[in-house]
């Protein structure tokens, strides 16, 4: 058996409610094609770097599982079929990448219901995510002088 | 004949082989240090990445890119 992990993109109208419904029939299309799911991570609502569909912004969730392989194709155009996936992608992982299944389906679609509700009741949400945003690069920035730095002194 | 004088540059991955780890497409984030601002995928000599690890990085950029975690390309108009 070989471990395998999707992510998908669900589209971003979906409640949580209809989220996990939708998240536990693709998981039941996989027990039917012989797979075994060993871990589900909801990533959450992300800006996608292009449209897909004419939506900007998507549900990403991360899917490992166990199989041989011989199924994948049909698990794929299972996807392919559904009009609420966006987009999808299979690849073959080790089995040192595999996520420990710490928390429940329940809990994470929970938490993320509560990350959204704080920041749709906050009024300067979209100036947080620029905020956030704009530390991300000083880190890059951070990372890539230390790198430099590294070189110069070698030489 | 004058002495050509280069700064060779050493590649971030030999030097901590704990980086190589996140050669992966779901660490986007870390990616997007390969990328130019419109979105391509800046050569190994200009990096100083080893051939072994650009081949890697390409591959993932790649995927990250499928799944719209990075853009193809970003309209120098809007940068």
């Amino acid at each position: 058996m070989v471990h395998y992990e999707t992510m998908y993109i669900v589209h971003p109208a979906l409640e949580a409610g209809r989220l996990k419904d939708l998240i536990l029939s693709v998981e039941s299309s996989l027990h039917d094609l012989g797979g075994k799911s060993k871990a589900i991570e909801v990533w959450g609502k992300k800006k996608l770097a292009y449209p897909i569909n004419k939506e900007k912004y998507g549900m990403y969730v991360l899917l490992q599982f166990e199989s041989d392989g011989s199924k994948n194709k049909e698990f794929n155009t299972a996807l392919d079929h559904n009009t609420n996936i966006l987009a999808y992608l299979t690849t073959k992982i080790e089995k040192e990448q595999l996520l420990s299944d710490s928390s429940s389906l329940d809990q994470q679609l929970g938490l993320l219901n509560k990350n959204e509700l704080e920041n749709s009741s906050s009024d300067n949400s979209e100036k947080s995510d620029e905020e956030s945003s704009t530390d991300e690069h000083h880190k890059n920035d951070d990372i890539d002088s230390s790198v430099s730095d590294k070189n110069e002194e070698e030489n | 004949m004058a002495s050509l004088s280069y700064q060779k540059k050493i590649c971030p991955f030999k030097e901590n082989k704990d980086l190589v780890q996140m050669i992966n497409y779901k660490e986007y984030k870390f990616l997007r240090k390969f990328l130019t601002d419109q979105g391509k995928i800046i050569p190994g000599y200009v990096t100083g990445v080893s051939a072994k690890y650009q081949r890697l990085i390409a591959k993932e950029i790649k995927k990250a890119r499928n799944i719209a975690l990075l853009p193809y390309h970003v309209d120098p108009r809007n940068i």
